[in-house]
């Protein structure tokens, strides 16, 4: 079967369309908002952990599921940022850089509690036996000790300067140096033991506390959404690009649709004359078969009435040149002949007639300047159609 | 649903409109059902007005819906010895959901003779916990099936493995059929038995009925034992809805506690802690008074008195859950 090119050209035109519209509606739309979510999900999830690890630092927060719950959710949004970036290796690698933060900030999390349960756990347990050992017995030479290590510790719960560390290490020192009351000794052994650890421990904490509250995720994270932020204003840029052009291709799609409507009509209209025209002709040649030989004549002046009419002429005129020369004419009604018309005529006919006859002057007035427009134009004509038979 | 189900019906039902002492009754009983599967639920959850609200330790809270498919191949799996390499474990030889989820066991010997290194944990309420394994070092249920699948001294074995006898069971690939829509892979086979045990909480312990406000549940002693056991500071790691479970701790801070390795282990949960002895990564504390001893003279640097210790161990015994609606019991030896 052979492809006509019209044919060929429709499946290529559907794929371009189909390209077109499909680069038109951002198809990356979802993708970039699908990582933007999970980032303001991780956004929303760190400031809720930064909250609640100070409550749990402050004693406000009394139990670690919460922190449990936000990393799942930090690891549950890195997941979808790396699920999401799959397909882009710069984008893949901003996300890399992205979790190794996230990661350093679980394990200073995890570090955060470890660390603040056995401080709440210690610091419960020596106000328990602080409070025990000052109460036991108010004369006791331990309680000064006791009482100004209690002040120091207290003073460091809030205060992990190095300055206050040292005043509770004095104060460790002062006490650990004291005779100890047989009775009250394995109290004050145990004080000692959880106030050194609490030394120790209620520093290292808020220094985690401090790491982790400066863990530079935001820096990674607002690198990260600059770049999703960018592709995805660039890949916007882009489908508005498509969608121009596609707006342009109907456009032209339009134009060539209403050119072949056009044509196609002109074409029917043609058809629709020729086949009056065919009709008539039928007609006419029917007519003059059928005819005596008196009324050729009449019939022939009936015809050129026809023909006249069919083409919208004023004139017509069937000249028989030869030994007798005969004419038939017609005119519309109210238009008379030119002078020597239509005899006229047929001295015209062979300047004008091409080699098969045919004299065809659609508009006079187009006609190049010259004695023939200047015949013609004196004889009142403003077009001219004659066939010719020498 | 019950009173939709019988409006849905009615069209259909249309002679039952004679039987209205009938329909009456049917109405009546249906309210009931409803009122009380209603209620169950709604007692666990904390009102402001309740001590969970205030309390570091919350009540465990339904199991989560599951597609009943998915989780009684699940269970069915849990069960099956074809998940050993030689057909003689299951992953209820270790666990007894029967019983306390775990078994009796001080360590198990494995297969190569050798004694295990660590005790069995619990696996109620396992999902709770944020990792698991006493130390910790696995993040899911899945991970845990799979490793427990692969590891010489347990089930010793492999998924394809597995897979591969599973297959030759019809009734088992009808099952995964109906459950995932596909015959068994390893997705759905980890994801079956996982299903299986996050569906294993045990709710309703006398001390989270306590805690959703009923002040009757704990009875003075225990009462103080709780006291006592927020006020030492036990409560500093043992918190939350699985009272542990949710952080590492450095075990033996100021004496040894038990044998190491490792030194850093996951904080144990103490749900339904009373059945589950004996205690302590390496299973030597053989009840719960030893166990309590040991806490506070490692983690404390404290001796006890036997009071305290009683004190403490009365409210232990208050974590006791249900499964299933029947308590959580010691396994026998």
């Amino acid at each position: 079967m052979k492809v006509t090119p019209a044919a060929a050209t429709i499946p290529i035109l559907l794929l371009a369309l189909s390209w077109l519209a499909f680069r038109a509606v951002d198809p990356e739309a979802e993708r970039f908002d699908r990582a933007l979510k999970a980032l303001d999900r991780f956004t929303l999830m760190e400031i809720a952990l930064h909250r609640d690890v100070l409550s749990a630092r402050a004693g406000m927060l009394r139990n670690y599921d919460p922190l449990v719950r936000e990393l799942n959710a930090l690891r549950d949004a890195l997941g979808r940022l790396r699920d999401n970036a799959a397909g882009d290796a710069e984008e893949a690698a901003a996300v890399d850089r992205f979790a190794a933060v996230a990661a350093r900030q679980d394990e200073l999390t995890e570090q955060f509690k470890s660390d603040n349960a056995l401080l709440q756990n210690s610091l419960a347990y020596f106000r328990l036996l602080s409070a025990g050992l000052s109460a036991s017995d108010r004369s006791s030479p331990l309680v000064p000790g006791v009482s100004a290590l209690t002040a120091a510790m207290l003073q460091l719960t809030y205060d992990t300067s190095a300055a206050a560390a040292r005043e509770v290490a004095e104060r460790l020192s002062g006490l650990a140096s004291q005779s100890l009351p047989t009775d009250a000794a394995a109290s004050v052994h145990a004080l000692l033991a959880h106030a050194g650890l609490l030394h120790d421990l209620l520093p290292a904490t808020d220094g985690v506390l401090r790491a982790l509250l400066a863990a530079p995720s935001q820096a990674e994270l607002k690198t990260l959404r600059t770049m999703i932020l960018e592709r995805q204003a660039q890949s916007r840029a882009t489908a508005r690009e498509f969608r121009f052009l596609l707006y342009a291709a109907s456009l032209v799609l339009l134009g060539v649709l209403a050119h072949l409507g056009l044509r196609l009509r002109a074409r029917a209209l043609a058809l629709r004359r020729r086949a009056a025209f065919e009709h008539l002709i039928a007609g006419i040649s029917t007519r003059l078969i059928d005819a005596r030989a008196h009324e050729i004549g009449g019939q022939i002046d009936l015809a050129l009435a026809e023909l006249a009419a069919i083409f919208d002429a004023d004139r017509a005129y069937l000249i028989v040149s030869g030994y007798l020369t005969r004419s038939h004419s017609w005119c519309k009604e109210g238009i008379a002949f030119p002078p020597n018309w239509p005899d006229r005529a047929l001295a015209l006919a062979t300047d004008f007639a091409n080699t098969e006859g045919v004299i065809h002057v659609p508009n006079i007035d187009r006609l190049p300047d010259g004695a023939n427009k200047d015949v013609l134009a004196a004889a009142g004509l403003r077009g001219w159609a004659c066939v010719s038979k020498f | 649903m019950g009173l939709a189900a019988l409006f849905d019906a009615s069209g259909a039902l249309k002679p039952l409109i004679h039987s209205v002492p009938l329909v009456a009754g049917c109405l009546a009983l249906l309210f009931v059902i409803a009122v009380t599967v209603g209620a169950a639920p709604k007692s666990q959850i904390p009102s402001s007005r309740s001590p969970a609200a205030q309390e570091p330790i919350t009540p465990i809270p339904p199991a989560p819906d599951t597609d009943p498919l998915k989780l009684a191949l699940g269970e069915r799996l849990f069960a099956d010895p074809r998940l050993s390499h030689d057909g003689t474990l299951t992953y209820s030889s270790c666990h007894d959901v029967h019983s306390n989820g775990a078994d009796s066991k001080r360590l198990r010997t494995a297969r190569d003779g050798s004694v295990m290194t660590f005790n069995i944990p619990t696996v109620f309420n396992a999902a709770l916990s944020f990792r698991l394994n006493w130390e910790g070092n696995v993040r899911t249920l899945e991970d845990q099936s799979e490793s427990s699948l692969e590891n010489a001294a347990n089930l010793a074995t492999n998924a394809n493995e597995v897979l591969k006898k599973l297959d030759a069971d019809p009734e088992m690939v009808r099952q995964f059929s109906q459950a995932y829509g596909g015959p068994p892979d390893r997705t759905s086979l980890l994801d079956a038995i996982a299903t299986f045990e996050r569906s294993l909480l045990t709710p309703g312990s006398r001390f989270d009925r306590w805690l959703s406000g009923d002040f009757v549940a704990l009875s003075p002693e225990e009462q103080e034992g709780y006291q006592l056991f927020k006020s030492l500071g036990c409560v500093s790691c043992h918190q939350g809805v699985n009272i542990g479970g949710n952080l590492f701790e450095r075990q033996g801070i100021f004496h040894p506690l038990a044998s190491p390795p490792p030194e850093i282990v996951r904080v144990p949960s103490l749900r339904n802690v009373a059945t589950t002895p004996p205690y302590f990564h390496d299973g030597s504390a053989p009840t719960l008074e030893e166990a309590v001893r040991r806490m506070g003279n490692a983690e404390l640097d404290q001796t006890l008195s036997d009071a305290q210790i009683k004190a403490i161990v009365a409210f232990l015994d208050t974590l006791t859950g249900t499964y299933r609606g029947a308590p959580v019991t010691a396994a026998s030896p």
